[in-house]
């Protein structure tokens, strides 16, 4: 895949260029016609200014990208910017500006939306971010993306924007929301447990491939659940990685029989008597 | 003409371990150890426990309190006045009273003047002691540990360095000072601190008001006062009472601000170089990869492997030269650790500081030579 990463840089910054500026350097450069896969990093003041700018832009040089099958709207590192402060915006219409994408990946969900999702080529869908809103939440509820394959959400923690429940994500376990879907991430979530437990009997896991409940606060309680679960094992493979698991509990969940991650244990924190667990992006 | 080594140390230290192991190695002689609570002793009068023909160590004072107490009373008795430290906050009578405390971190303007009273003594033991070497020269160990004056020498060298902002008084002013020169995110450190004491990065957002300030400073409370001390976890505020309280404190003790210029990373951690420079030469190189503003090793940041960090070969020697330049600034030392941030991005180098005693890194190995052997190799090159 022929793939280009358009950043700003501090010194590019200083230097006065744009975002922009870069667009359209890389618009003017014959072989943007063949890019594949645009990555969008860092833009001027990403804390401050959204990434509508740029949507509206690419959208309006569509014609120019004939060959696009992959975005990724964000890719930036806390060095650039803190992961809950860049600010999206609605990028729908890049779908319906991109007939053919394949993935779309967001680092970010402050004031993301993805409203009227709708696309027929989509296979992969991956959001990253420190908390996901119900808005987001809802929108990807009511698509369409029937060719959808790979979903991948960070859900995240209230404090850096996660305002559902167990209730919110229910939906996503159930069987024929996207009936090709063979990779199903529900992570980096404060209720890992509950999801574990909601998931563990669902009868998506029948169609899945892979289960991602990595990188949350996932303990022995909602271990358990899986370890239990009868339709656990139809699967390929179950990411466990980074999770607050006993030593006892990973060898048990080693001994499924199917390729299992359980490596990254973390340790709780106590303080003032209360137990304190975090999932891996929380800041 | 064969020379003898003294250290000025903390015997107890590793460091002065590590040195002597060295000289040992190379079949010489051990150093003669003069200590700093010696020289405290002796009222800093330390002229006749140097020998003629010495090459002089200076090492780090750290980690020892009866040596940190010395040091802050030398500079409490000192009423120097001086415009670029701010005003020491310790009176003689409470002095007395100072008990070591885990972490805390005492009265830094105070400990900055008693450590210049206290270089300054022991470089002037070179007009009384004849053919005296420095390995590093006091004067310029001085100037390493000020920040604020080190990155202007450096600047005026034409050496790289992050953009600074002018002398702030407290939380409204660096908010004004980053108005005014259109930053948004800031390290602000402690003027003469070292081991990233008293560092933060700092940073808000004007539409929302938003504000973060990642640092190593915790804050605590004796006695109904405020107190700080360092932590070895990264400590996020967002309330701006505890922001503004560990903002004023460091700015009241004399602040160095300089813009934040975002590091390059690699599978999701940001590095710098820490490279040890000897007789103007680059050497030892360690990368110190984080997941948080601050890299040093001891917060329990990882070492890379420079050549695994997605450099060209030419990014790496732009900054080995940055490195090198930056030495040559101070010409009568004779090593130092040199802290060289690579810009995500452009991978342009800059260089955040120059550390005197910044060249513990056990473990690192230049042509076969640990720090020290390959230190005093080079030093008896020159002599």
């Amino acid at each position: 895949m022929i793939t280009r990463r358009l950043a700003l840089s501090y010194d590019e910054c200083e230097e006065g260029k744009n975002f922009l500026g870069l667009l359209e350097e890389f618009y003017s450069d014959p072989s943007s016609k063949d890019v594949e896969y645009l990555v969008i990093g860092p833009w001027e003041e990403t804390w401050e200014n959204s990434s509508k700018f740029i949507v509206d832009n690419l959208v309006e040089n569509k014609d120019k990208l004939p060959s696009i099958k992959g975005l990724f709207i964000g890719d930036m590192e806390s060095e650039d910017c803190e992961i809950s402060w860049i600010i999206q915006s609605d990028l729908s219409p890049l779908l319906r500006a991109f007939p053919n994408l394949e993935e779309l990946k967001i680092r970010g969900s402050s004031g993301l939306r993805l409203s009227d999702l709708q696309h027929d080529k989509l296979k992969t869908l991956i959001i990253e971010c420190g908390g996901l809103s119900t808005d987001v939440i809802d929108d990807i509820l009511e698509s369409k993306l029937p060719n959808l394959e790979h979903l991948e959400l960070y859900l995240g923690v209230e404090e850096y924007g996660f305002n559902g429940t167990i209730e919110d994500i229910k939906p996503f376990m159930k069987k024929g929301l996207f009936p090709k879907l063979k990779y199903l991430g529900l992570k980096d979530s404060e209720i890992q447990d509950e999801i574990a437990h909601e998931i563990a009997n669902s009868d998506i896991l029948d169609g899945l491939d892979t289960l991602d409940l990595s990188m949350g606060t996932l303990t022995d309680e909602g271990a358990e659940s899986l370890l239990k679960s009868n339709r656990i094992k139809n699967l390929k493979f179950l990411d466990l990685n980074y999770h607050y698991m006993s030593d006892d509990m990973m060898k048990k969940i080693k001994s499924l029989g199917i390729k299992v991650d359980v490596t990254d244990q973390q340790e709780e924190e106590e303080y003032d008597d209360e137990i304190y667990r975090y999932p891996a992006v929380t800041e | 003409m064969k020379r003898d080594y003294i250290i000025i140390g903390n015997p107890e230290n590793r460091r002065v371990e590590f040195f002597q192991r060295a000289l040992v190695g190379q079949g010489m002689k051990p150093a003669k150890v003069l200590s700093y609570e010696e020289i405290f002793k002796r009222k800093l009068e330390i002229g006749g426990l140097i020998d003629t023909n010495s090459i002089v160590r200076i090492e780090s004072p750290g980690e020892n309190f009866n040596v940190e107490r010395g040091i802050i009373a030398l500079g409490c008795e000192s009423g120097d006045i001086r415009e670029d430290v701010g005003e020491g906050d310790i009176r003689a009578g409470d002095l007395r009273k100072l008990e070591y405390e885990k972490g805390r971190i005492l009265y830094p303007s105070c400990w900055y003047l008693g450590f210049t009273r206290l270089q300054e003594a022991i470089w002037k033991v070179s007009s009384k002691v004849q053919g005296l070497r420095w390995m590093n020269y006091p004067p310029e160990i001085l100037t390493m540990f000020n920040k604020p004056v080190c990155q202007q020498l450096l600047d005026s060298k034409l050496v790289p360095v992050p953009r600074r902002l002018g002398k702030v008084t407290g939380y409204e002013d660096l908010r004004n000072e980053m108005e005014c020169h259109s930053v948004k995110r800031v390290f602000v450190k402690l003027f003469m601190s070292s081991s990233a004491s008293g560092v933060c990065a700092y940073q808000f957002e004007s539409k929302s008001g938003r504000e973060l300030l990642s640092s190593t400073i915790e804050i605590g409370q004796i006695e109904g006062q405020l107190a700080f001390y360092n932590s070895l976890k990264i400590k996020r505020y967002t309330e701006k009472s505890k922001i503004k309280a560990v903002l004023d404190w460091i700015c009241s003790q004399g602040a160095q601000v300089e813009a934040w210029i975002p590091k390059a990373g690699i599978d999701g951690y940001a590095f710098d170089l820490r490279v040890l420079v000897v007789g103007k030469k680059a050497a030892h190189i360690v990368p110190r990869l984080s997941k948080s503003p601050m890299t040093n090793l001891h917060l329990g940041n990882k070492r890379g492997d420079i050549n695994l960090l997605g450099l060209t070969k030419r990014e790496i020697e732009e900054a080995l030269a940055q490195a090198e330049k930056a030495s040559a600034v101070f010409p009568n030392s004779h090593y130092m650790g040199i802290d060289v941030l690579i810009a995500s991005g452009s991978h342009k180098p800059y260089i955040i500081d120059v550390n005197a005693f910044g060249d513990l890194l056990p473990g690192i190995v230049y042509n076969g030579m640990d720090t020290y052997t390959y230190e005093i190799a080079k030093f008896n090159c020159k002599t």
